[in-house]
């Protein structure tokens, strides 16, 4: 008998192996890929954890009740991988293409993304995975008892349970890229795989030549019933076990994992297509010929499931013993990391993530702590997916019921198939028809197989199982519909795949799919077809008219797309129906998308469709972003090229301004010169008259000197007003703003013009303002103004009883002076002239000033912030508005 | 018998230079302040010359000076443009108006009664 | 599943999914029922019995079958993806 303590230090030696194993290889891989790990034996290696410590030790059992049916279950998986070329190399391709991390994401990534489907292959996967986790407890603790004689088998289970737990997240949660593989855990397995292979051929070995004498002795007498078992060999059962067999390879959460995730190089599965399969036939070599010996040797009654382990130690064959007991060991953790690992992804992936993302979508800049995010999620599914195995194991008291865990496992991921198999070879599969199947493949597998295998003790109850929920014995759970007589497990099979595929296809025919489904349906059905080195470009798009159609009806609105595609049509020449997939057709209808969702997208979308080049979700998102920028980046420029094209406008008018200006120079300088000139003639003329002229009168002289006199200061005014204005115009004059009482300032300038207005024989009534009003000016400047004004008022006024009406209006902060004359006024042609320079220009004589008056005063009250301007009354007749500012707060 | 001459100008102080001058060389003399009047004027009683001021209210010399070309009965009055302003435009506006002298303000005296003497002798051009 | 005009390589990789295609059909038909039934019958082969014998006699010439076709198949799988061509790695 070994000693616990042997047992322990080896056990716990193997496990220190294992974790020096992984972390070397993981460590060293960080610093570049390891070769022999890229090796397609270590791949075929890491399939082997379909080969579970249920293979290792409960072959032998299946053997020893059922004879040769053990074999169907390594047969499935031979035909699957012999005939790689059909099925596999296509699954892995597609993964690989669309960066598959799971077979619910798979699925869900077939059928338009579905979340929905997600959750629902997860859910199912997690049901099945959590007892056959469970199943690995048990016979890991079983497997101790016995060589231990240990009896507390629930700590043994936890101790185990928690070191796998520490080293799947160890080492499966290293990186979050589940395209990436884990190399750590590859190069274990590996290890445990090659164990398990040598433990079973040893512990085969010696039972053959060891204990018997050879073959011949061992099935010396044997009968063709032991061979047959209880069922009938190569019958239904047999056919169900293949078939499920075959399924669980694919279907299996840890056999996709490894198979098709973790796969490398497609030229991988060549190697594998065979060598797998004499894996498995290693495997089982000896499983027979172990079941009869130990049905031969060992007490009757001992459990045939722990043969294995029993045989050496019943033969003393310590050694052995021990070897064995590592081998289901390996067997054991193995498929339990690995599994947890499949499921922990889809489970993180599709149910933890989703809802945690939903609860803190509020903040958006949460790309760092995403990836934080993503590994605790993980670590966190590890963990409560091993810890529900254990409590799973714990509550099923480790009743034999766990014995048919894997069968009852294999049935419930089996329900994935319909869905995976149409997905990858029928257009027509849709995402309600693959729902409608999973449920109720789901719910057939639950009440048919999985709660009848608690024998009535979990939700149906034993009444239930024999005569069916409420009495109702057509819907017996092991006999649906009558369906009596039959094995449990054909039964079910037969039920929820049959139903679930019937739905399936149903379901399909009834609905339509949505575009993306129809996009993700053409790549992944036609993954080979892509580009082909162009050798034809007419036959490289793998994509239908009526496809490209459908996305452009999305898109586009109906009767755009209906247009675009009879136009290419016609300009194929085709009479009639839908054009052709050319490069022309793609290229414009990747315009015309590009006109509706941006050029990015629309580029992603076209070459999605036409299924020249992938793209996976995180692509997808990257253009979802990168569209938000392209978007954000061409709303700036919209507003920077506003912006521009406002600046634009800005130097346009600056520009137009300093045109008109430079135009307005040029004419005042020539009406400057036309002023000037017009005195200077006469003095000129007139000088040369007194020059010359030797008879002219006294009286001449003295008119002639006159007229000199006074063009001479003429001349002078006006050029005292030119530069007034320059100056005024320039903000060069010095007016010093003070408060001024408005009422004295128009009676100052009332005072000033007097002598006109008597003159003139002309009415002033003065309306002043109410109160003190205050305003900003200059006192001296506003005079001027007001005088100028009042003096245009006097000149002009050419009527038979001339009147000119002051009038002082308060508003707000504004305060004005209005000047009306009843002296016919300006026209509004005049009116936007008349404040030009030399305006009157012609008219101006030796005793009207230059034509400067208005204009200058225009500039002064324009440089007392307040304004100059001509205004229309309401009956059309105008007058001259002096605008000011009023001091606030002045006594009204 | 005195030629006779027609003053379209509205500086008051030239007129008056004019007048003494153009007296002084033996014409006779007639004032028009306005475009409109100097036309009437013309029509009514064509001058021996006419002289004509650019810059006048109402309708310009050039304006004034076109009407009447355009006129068979006073499409040879010799003219005489004045004008203020000395730039080229003008001397070819105003010769393409039909001008037949043109002198710039302010003016020499003697070029003044000469181009008018000038003009007065020649008679009607022959365009 | 292409158009390429038939050549020598391109015969080569039809004959080989077809050959695959046969090997797999063959490996279902002689380990299901009905066809695999006719292997209940008494007697051994070498001391073995013959159903026993039998399935594990197909099933060494599925894996030898799948060994010899390895290499015309993958090599089709290079024709196919030229750019994933490894140098050799078994």
């Amino acid at each position: 008998m070994l000693s616990v303590d042997v047992i322990l230090a080896v056990c716990l030696g193997y496990v220190v192996l294992l974790f020096a194993i992984a972390f070397v290889v993981d460590r060293r891989s960080r610093q570049g890929p390891i070769q022999w790990l890229q090796s397609p034996v270590i791949y075929t290696l890491s399939i082997s954890v379909y080969c579970t410590s249920w293979t290792f030790y409960g072959a032998v059992g299946s053997a020893a009740r059922n004879g040769l049916e053990f074999a169907a279950i390594y047969l499935g998986p031979t035909l699957v991988f012999v005939g790689w070329w059909w099925l596999l190399r296509k699954l892995v391709r597609i993964a690989k293409e669309h960066r598959v991390t799971s077979i619910a994401d798979l699925i869900s990534s077939r059928y338009g993304k579905s979340p929905s489907l997600a959750v629902i292959v997860t859910l199912i996967a997690v049901t099945a995975a959590t007892p056959y986790i469970a199943l690995q407890l048990q016979s890991l603790t079983r497997s101790y008892q016995v060589i231990a004689g240990d009896a507390d088998g629930y700590t043994t289970a936890l101790w185990i349970a928690a070191g796998l737990a520490l080293f799947t997240i160890l080492f499966g949660t290293r990186n979050l890229d589940a395209n990436e593989r884990h190399h750590g855990v590859v190069a274990a397995i590996a290890l445990e795989a090659i164990v398990k292979l040598l433990a079973l051929l040893a512990v085969g070995i010696f039972a053959v030549w060891g204990v018997a004498g050879g073959l011949a002795d061992v099935f010396a007498d044997v009968s063709m019933d032991a061979i047959r078992g209880s069922g009938d060999l190569f019958g239904p059962r047999w056919a169900a076990l293949m078939f499920l067999s075959a399924t669980a390879i694919i279907c299996l959460p840890r056999q996709f994992q490894v198979t098709v995730v973790e796969n490398t190089e497609e030229r991988h599965l060549g190697t594998a297509s065979w060598l797998f399969p004499l894996y498995l036939l290693g495997m089982s070599l000896f499983i027979m010929p172990i079941a009869i010996v130990g049905l031969k040797v060992l007490p009757s009654g001992a459990n045939p499931d722990l043969f294995v382990l029993t045989l050496p130690l019943w033969a003393e064959q310590d050694e052995l013993a021990m070897f064995a007991f590592l081998g289901g060991f390996s067997s054991a953790t193995s498929m339990v990391i690995v599994a947890a690992i499949a499921v922990s992804t889809m489970v993180s992936n599709h149910i933890v993530m989703p809802l945690v993302l939903r609860v803190l979508s509020f903040g958006k800049s949460m790309r760092g702590d995403v990836r934080g995010l993503l590994l605790i999620s993980r670590r966190v599914s590890i963990a409560a997916i091993l810890g529900l195995g254990f409590l799973y194991f714990r509550l099923s008291g480790g009743s034999d019921a766990l014995a048919a865990i894997g069968l009852i496992a294999f049935t419930g991921v089996a329900q994935f198939l319909p869905s995976l198999l149409g997905g990858i070879f029928w257009r027509g599969a849709t995402r309600l028809g693959a729902l409608a199947g999973l449920i109720v493949g789901a719910l057939l597998w639950a009440y048919t197989l999985f709660l009848p295998s608690f024998g009535g003790e979990f939700i149906l109850s034993a009444t239930v199982l024999a005569e069916g929920p409420w009495g109702i014995a057509v819907l017996r759970p092991q006999a649906l519909f009558g369906l009596a007589g039959m094995d449990p497990l054909v039964h079910a099979v037969v039920w929820s795949v049959g139903m679930n595929a019937l739905v399936f296809v149903t379901v399909s025919s009834l609905t339509n799919p949505d575009a993306l489904e129809r996009l993700q349906a053409s790549l992944f059905v036609n993954v080979y077809r892509t580009v082909d080195d162009g050798a034809s470009l007419e036959a490289t798009y793998t994509v239908e008219t009526e496809d490209i159609y459908v996305l452009a009806q999305q898109i586009l609105d109906r009767d755009h797309a209906a247009r675009l595609f009879e136009e290419m049509a016609a300009a194929q020449n085709a009479l009639h129906g839908m054009p052709r997939v050319t490069d022309a057709v793609i290229a414009r209808l990747e315009r015309e998308l590009a006109g509706s969702i941006g050029a990015a997208s629309a580029h992603a979308l076209v070459t999605r469709i036409t299924g020249t080049q992938s793209v996976g979700m995180t692509e997808l998102i990257d253009i979802a972003s990168e569209t938000q920028q392209l978007i954000e980046t061409s709303r700036q420029l919209t507003e920077k090229s506003a912006e521009l094209e406002r600046t634009a406008q800005q130097l346009r008018e600056v520009n137009e301004r300093l045109r008109a200006l430079d135009t307005q120079k040029d004419e005042f300088l020539s009406q400057v010169s036309h002023e000037l000139r017009t005195p200077m003639t006469s003095i000129r003329s007139f000088s040369e008259i007194l020059i010359d002229d030797e008879n002219i009168t006294a009286d001449e002289r003295i008119q002639f000197t006159t007229i000199i006199h006074e063009e001479s200061r003429r001349l002078t005014r006006l050029l005292d007003e030119i530069l007034n204005l320059s100056r005024l115009e320039s903000g060069t004059a010095d007016i010093p703003l003070a408060p001024v009482a408005l009422n004295e300032a128009i009676d100052g300038a009332l005072d000033s013009v007097t002598g006109m207005t008597r003159a003139g024989n002309i009415t002033v009534n003065v309306s002043r303002a109410p109160g003190d009003v205050r305003v900003h000016a200059n006192d001296d400047r506003l005079r001027q103004a007001l005088i100028n004004i009042l003096a245009n008022a006097v000149k002009y006024n050419t009527a038979p009883s001339p009147m000119i009406e002051l009038r002082a209006v308060v508003e707000g902060d504004r305060a004005w002076v209005d000047v009306i004359d009843n002296g016919g006024g300006v026209s509004r042609e005049e009116a936007s002239t008349i404040f030009d320079k030399f305006a009157r220009g012609a008219r101006a004589t030796a005793d009207q000033g230059a034509g400067l008056g208005l204009a200058i005063s225009r500039a002064i009250m324009q440089a007392m912030n307040g304004d100059l301007r001509v205004e229309f009354a309401g009956d059309g007749t105008s007058f001259f508005r002096l605008e000011l500012t009023r001091i606030p707060g002045a006594a009204e | 018998m005195n030629k006779r001459v027609l003053l379209v100008e509205d500086e008051p102080n030239i007129v008056e230079s004019l007048r003494f001058l153009l007296e002084r060389a033996g014409f006779d003399i007639s004032v028009e302040t306005e475009g409109p009047a100097a036309l009437e004027s013309v029509l009514q009683s064509p001058p021996d010359v006419l002289v004509l001021d650019v810059m006048l209210p109402e309708l310009d010399g050039f304006e004034v000076l076109r009407q009447l070309r355009a006129n068979p009965n006073t499409r040879a009055l010799p003219v005489l443009m004045l004008t203020a302003k000395g730039q080229k435009e003008n001397r070819e506006t105003a010769f393409e108006a039909g001008a037949d002298a043109f002198i710039t303000k302010p003016f020499s005296n003697t070029d003044i009664v000469d181009a008018v003497s000038n003009l007065a002798t020649r008679g009607p051009s022959q365009t | 599943m292409t158009r390429r005009t038939p050549s020598a390589p391109g015969e080569n990789a039809r004959k080989a999914h077809d050959r695959s295609l046969a090997l797999t059909l063959a490996g279902i038909v002689f380990l299901m029922p009905p066809v695999a039934a006719v292997f209940l019958v008494e007697g051994t082969l070498a001391g073995i019995p013959l159903p026993l014998a039998a399935v594990f006699a197909v099933w060494i010439f599925l894996v030898a079958g799948a060994y010899l076709l390895r290499p015309a198949l993958q090599a089709a799988h290079d024709l196919e993806n030229p750019t994933s061509r490894a140098p050799d790695d078994d």
